[in-house]
């Protein structure tokens, strides 16, 4: 997703604005310098002029363009396909407690590849080695203890 | 240099069988992940490491630079039988490679990039052989002061040498640090931008964040795209060396100025393999007898750029062993797994840990090597292995992603840590603003800050202090010299401009 470059500035200048607010709050140390904000207050206010000159920048080149969303490039199966990779991975993370490593790690592989327009019966097939290996790897070489859930064995 | 006695202990701990089947098997995953379009060696190294955090420092880090030389070769690979580079490394001569194999030259190009490469990364690795334990010998006598100006350095030079507009890679960096900043701050331990979660005290753990940022970005980059089905073409890779020593004693001189380039340009904090490829090709079309050639088929070019990517990398690890500071994204993340190890990459290491930099050093050259008959062996099997489609691989480097984050600390926020960097770092790149100044931010934040709090302590909050040791003092005006450096080549060009 490819914003117009004036308005990303402001986005910038923005963030760094409200960081450098937060950062103020934070305690002095006891000679009365400041300590934790000193860092964080220098790096976001670097970060908020470097969102005006992006801004001025922007505005000036992009003058008589578009001025909002610039999608170019990207088609909106794209942007779902995005979407539905961060959509299995929150998936992975509420269910793999539950349904254990095998059966979500396998349905996160066959969605993903279903997407990408692999044929079904060879999409089920490399997920279901894919997953197995993924788990010989790291459960049993490498002892990380991967969710066992519903299978446990 | 190192006595024997550090020479045998280092050599017994590369010449474990278990080390040398680590090197052999990560060289391999390198020529593969390497030869896959959209795939890139660092997206490699990243997926990798939550593997080698279970293994000790030696093969860890062996691992690590045997899989990026393979990985860097490799990507010539699809660059020159698809015209795709495998990583962005191979871009700059792809066009040459492409335009020569279809006249039927595959073999012959690709024999030139697997000498060269493995010649440009010995080099590279001699460079650091030699150089690397007398830079340590000075950087002994350094204190918070030279190596807070030397963060600096690195993190300017990052911004500079960035693709693309200075602007935006100076966002990149500042995204680093701030992010840098999340957690216990080290004066008073307060948590800063923590929101009361306990796993943000220690901040973002380095590598699901690097995996995010390399693994997940990446491939929602190449699944929000069409995809490409390659076609299938045959092509003659028989005779693979067949008059590369001829090539190489022609061209002795130039050859060895793209090393000597390739190296000093890895060196160099941000810029990696990529951009000495790029610069190494365009000084090379300069002097070049035959330029017209460059661009659509000059085996010349190939020669230089390949020999310079691969000195490139072993170039890298020079600033990242000797001071800590990462030369590309690549020893970014080796300096994350030494950190991991209990290894603190500086001076120190060249007295503490003599025989593990050794057998460091003999990886460099083992690995360097090893990638003539591995690489011969992938260029043979090239028409093969570069055929699995994508639309099987990229879920399974999902896959990995989600378990590689998973795997360093066994908490699911880290998951959701390498998501949440991932969307950042696509964000970032679609808007094209670089990656690589951010890690580098992330990697060197911890140094910059700790280093100039603690020399503001020590001089009573005397900013001039900074300026009052001779080595500190000069690497205080080269930064500054850094920072005006692209105001004053304006200045000439106008100059000269209105002059003409």
């Amino acid at each position: 997703m490819k914003l117009h470059d004036g308005i990303l500035g402001v986005i910038i200048a923005i963030l760094g604005i409200s960081i450098f607010l937060h950062s103020a709050s934070f305690p002095d140390l006891p000679d009365g310098h400041t300590g934790p904000g000193l860092f964080p207050m220098v790096l976001a206010t670097l970060f908020a002029v470097c969102g005006v000159i992006l801004a001025v920048q922007g505005f000036r080149q992009g003058r008589g363009k578009g001025l909002l969303v610039n999608v170019e490039g990207i088609t909106l199966g794209g942007a779902l396909n995005i979407l539905v990779v961060i959509g299995l991975i929150v998936f992975y993370l509420l269910c793999a407690e539950i349904l254990g490593f095998i059966i979500t790690m396998f349905v996160v592989l066959i969605v993903q590849m279903l997407m990408l327009k692999t044929p079904p019966l060879r999409a089920a097939i490399v997920s279901a080695c894919a997953t197995i290996v993924i788990y010989l790897i790291f459960y049993k070489g490498l002892l990380v203890p991967l969710p066992e859930g519903i299978l446990s064995f | 240099m190192f006595d024997l006695a550090t020479m045998s202990a280092g050599f017994a701990l590369l010449l474990d069988p278990q080390v040398i089947l680590v090197i052999v098997c990560s060289g391999l995953y390198g020529l593969f992940i390497g030869s896959m379009p959209g795939l890139t060696a660092t997206m490699a190294v990243a997926l990798l490491v939550p593997i080698t955090f279970y293994m000790p420092a030696v093969p860890a880090v062996a691992s690590i630079i045997t899989m990026a030389a393979m990985a860097i070769f490799s990507g010539d690979i699809p660059g020159t039988l698809l015209h795709i580079p495998g990583t962005p490394s191979s871009a700059a001569y792809c066009n040459d490679s492409y335009a020569l194999a279809k006249k039927g030259f595959a073999a012959r190009v690709l024999g030139t990039d697997l000498a060269l490469s493995a010649l440009g990364g010995l080099f590279g690795s001699l460079v650091l052989l030699t150089m690397a334990p007398m830079l340590a010998e000075i950087a002994l006598q350094f204190s918070s002061f030279e190596f807070f100006w030397l963060a600096v350095l690195g993190l300017s030079c990052a911004v500079l040498i960035s693709t693309g507009s200075t602007v935006k890679g100076m966002i990149s960096l500042l995204i680093g640090l701030l992010i840098n900043c999340i957690g216990l701050d080290i004066t008073l331990g307060f948590p800063r931008f923590t929101m009361g979660a306990v796993e943000l005290f220690e901040g973002f753990n380095f590598i699901p964040a690097m995996i995010g940022m390399f693994g997940l970005a990446e491939i929602f980059r190449n699944v929000s795209h069409k995809q490409t089905v390659l076609e299938k073409i045959a092509m003659e890779t028989e005779g693979v060396f067949s008059g590369i020593f001829g090539r190489i004693r022609d061209w002795w001189k130039q050859i060895l100025r793209s090393a000597t380039l390739g190296t000093s340009i890895g060196i160099l904090p941000g810029a990696g393999g990529d951009i000495a490829a790029w610069i190494c090709y365009g000084i090379a079309k300069k002097f070049s007898k035959h330029p017209e050639e460059y661009g659509y088929g000059s085996l010349e070019s190939i020669a230089n750029s390949s020999t310079a990517n691969n000195a490139a990398i072993s170039g890298a690890f020079i600033p990242a062993f000797v001071f800590g500071i990462p030369g590309d994204s690549i020893t970014a993340i080796v300096i994350g797994v030494l950190y991991m190890k209990g290894l603190q990459p500086g001076p120190s290491m060249f007295q503490d840990s003599a025989d593990f930099l050794f057998a460091i050093y003999m990886v460099f050259i083992l690995a360097n090597i090893l990638i003539i008959p591995l690489g011969w062996l992938a260029v043979r099997l090239a028409t093969k292995i570069m055929y699995v489609p994508s639309n099987l691989l990229h879920p399974i480097v999902i896959g990995f992603c989600i378990v590689g984050a998973f795997a360093i600390n066994n908490i699911n926020f880290d998951i959701v840590a390498m998501l949440g960097f991932g969307v950042v770092a696509y964000f970032m790149l679609s808007n094209g603003i670089p990656v690589a100044p951010a890690i580098l931010g992330l990697v060197l934040g911890d140094m910059l800050e700790n280093t100039f709090m603690q020399s503001m302590m020590k001089s009573g909050w005397d900013l001039t202090s900074f300026f009052e040791r001779p080595i500190s003092a000069t690497l205080g005006v080269l930064t500054i010299l850094l920072w005006l450096s692209p105001l004053i080549v304006r200045a000439v060009r106008r100059a000269r401009e209105q002059r003409a």
